[in-house]
């Protein structure tokens, strides 16, 4: 049953620390276009800015990457990523019991990083998230993997605890 | 009973007077001149009527009007090849006969990056002589991807070449100070001509004609002079327009396509000072080539404009009245592929290229179109 409990709990915690970095990373990219297009004097109101954020929130379901011929939508290819990096981290901390917050943290910022640089290997430079395209742009992506890993470790130390 | 054997009677008509319908409508059949291309991308038209054909992997081909393909030209430059990459369009000067002049476009990998190229060199039997860059996009980049690479000779003579925004470097189409998602006017020596749009502007290169494109694979002039481009739009937005010199076609702070990921490239659609399209497709049909169509064969079609497109792979003949979109129907996707490249033959006839970049085993054929 305990065992059944945190399961759960790892379960629960891992959907919202990966919704978290979904909704954030979109958000990133579309306020980054945005931005641009105030640049050049185009007038983004609040209605624009919400209904830009809805839709590409939803947008994000739809395929990016066409694998092995299967459709993967940008959702799938984040959460297949910090599935990896959080079952690596687990087992890694399992030898090494390094601080958790931090352990999670980088795994978040690393898997994101390495993420970006495979895909953009796959399409010969193509770099698919526009807000990505330059450093301070990259760097922001990564940073909310750090933000997503560690979530990911304050969700699961609660339900631990609960579970306990 | 009776309802349901009438139903069945008024389908069975339906159906083939539909079959009959589709058989005594075409009009054109389809003759394979050649299937051993190797990722074709482009072709042209010699006064003898042998056909130039380029392969995107560099190499470029005679087909003689006997039939024969040769093998690749010698004296051709160093071309980088890789993704969409590759030796591109080809044009044949006006004056040919004088002055056995071609025209060459294609990518090329420097120190700062990859970049589109545009050379010219005499024609000399089998190989090309007296090779000379004329043009050297500011438009480097580090993708694969985006080249535009058409080449189109104005009435007077001066050259357009196309040149796409670089993928990653879409904002620059918007800039005057590089060469990204613009379409470029030179003479042929590689000099710019004096009444360019942009010349003494600062900021702004001079051999600028249009800007604010994505990546622009069709380019052709009409039989009044006037000059249409097509361009590939993200996820869907593709766009055929009305080119004139000086003119902001609005990429990427207005379109009708959304970028890859699903996300909202620009919410709008229209601004001022920006052009509209005359037609845009969503979902994309990836145009890669347009031709238009003044022959004699096909005299239903005359004054038409063909576009080759790539996915699903057909080709859609658009009628235009006063520039406006007035019909589109959808030919040869009985092919069933990825058609590269479509061009009006001197004989009236269409000739298309096939490519099948993705899948290795196939080749790509030319295929000409002419009367059942």
């Amino acid at each position: 049953m305990l065992l059944m409990k945190r399961f759960i709990g790892a379960g629960v915690s891992f959907f919202l620390s990966v919704s978290f970095v979904c909704i954030f990373i979109i958000s990133q990219n579309t306020l980054w276009n945005l931005f641009w297009l105030q640049s050049q004097n185009f007038d983004i109101s609040f209605l624009i800015l919400f209904s830009s954020l809805a839709h590409d929130i939803k947008g994000g379901v739809s395929p990016i990457i066409l694998q092995w011929g299967i459709p993967i939508s940008f959702y799938t290819v984040i959460c297949i990523t910090l599935l990896l990096a959080f079952i690596i981290t687990f087992l890694i901390r399992l030898r090494f019991p390094i601080n958790s917050k931090f352990s999670y943290a980088i795994a978040g910022f690393t898997s994101m990083y390495v993420m970006m640089s495979l895909i953009i290997m796959k399409y010969d430079g193509i770099v698919l998230i526009s807000s990505a395209r330059e450093n301070f742009g990259l760097f922001v992506f990564c940073f909310i993997g750090l933000l997503g890993g560690f979530f990911f470790d304050i969700l699961i130390s609660n339900f631990l605890k609960r579970g306990n | 009973m009776k309802k349901y054997i009438k139903k069945i009677l008024i389908l069975f008509t339906l159906i083939f007077t539909s079959i009959g319908g589709y058989s005594s409508e075409k009009v054109y059949q389809l003759e394979v001149l050649t299937n051993d291309l190797d990722r074709p991308w482009s072709l042209d038209f010699l006064p003898n009527g042998d056909i130039l054909i380029s392969e995107l992997t560099g190499n470029l081909k005679i087909f003689s009007s006997e039939g024969i393909l040769s093998k690749s030209l010698t004296g051709l430059p160093k071309v980088f090849v890789k993704s969409q990459g590759g030796l591109s369009d080809i044009a044949v000067h006006p004056n040919f006969i004088q002055n056995k002049l071609i025209f060459l476009s294609f990518s090329i990998d420097t120190n700062q990056g990859k970049t589109l190229q545009v050379i010219r060199a005499k024609l000399e039997k089998n190989s090309l002589i007296d090779v000379r860059v004329i043009f050297t996009a500011d438009a480097y980049r580090s993708t694969s991807a985006h080249f535009g690479a058409r080449l189109l000779f104005l009435k007077d003579n001066t050259l357009l070449i196309t040149s796409g925004d670089g993928f990653n470097h879409r904002e620059k189409a918007q800039s005057l100070d590089n060469h990204f998602g613009k379409i470029i006017r030179i003479n042929v020596d590689g000099s710019i001509p004096l009444d360019n749009p942009f010349i003494g502007k600062d900021n702004s290169l001079p051999g600028i004609w249009t800007y604010g494109h994505r990546n622009q694979q069709g380019l052709i002039i009409d039989s009044d002079g006037l000059v249409f481009s097509h361009e590939h739009g993200p996820r869907g937005g593709d766009e055929l327009n009305l080119i004139q010199p000086g003119k902001n076609y609005g990429w990427p702070s207005i379109t009708y396509g959304i970028d890859y990921n699903g996300s909202i490239i620009s919410p709008f659609k229209t601004r001022d000072g920006m052009e509209q399209p005359i037609k845009f497709w969503t979902p994309s049909i990836a145009p890669s080539d347009m031709t238009f169509y003044n022959g004699e064969l096909f005299p239903d079609w005359f004054g038409s404009i063909f576009i080759s497109a790539l996915s699903p792979g057909d080709v859609r003949r658009i009628v235009l009245k006063d520039n406006v979109f007035v019909s589109e129907e959808i030919l040869f996707d009985e092919i069933q592929s990825r058609i590269r490249s479509i061009k009006v033959a001197p004989d009236g006839s269409l000739i298309m290229l096939t490519d099948d970049a993705k899948d290795k085993n196939k080749s790509g054929k030319m295929i000409k179109v002419i009367p059942r």
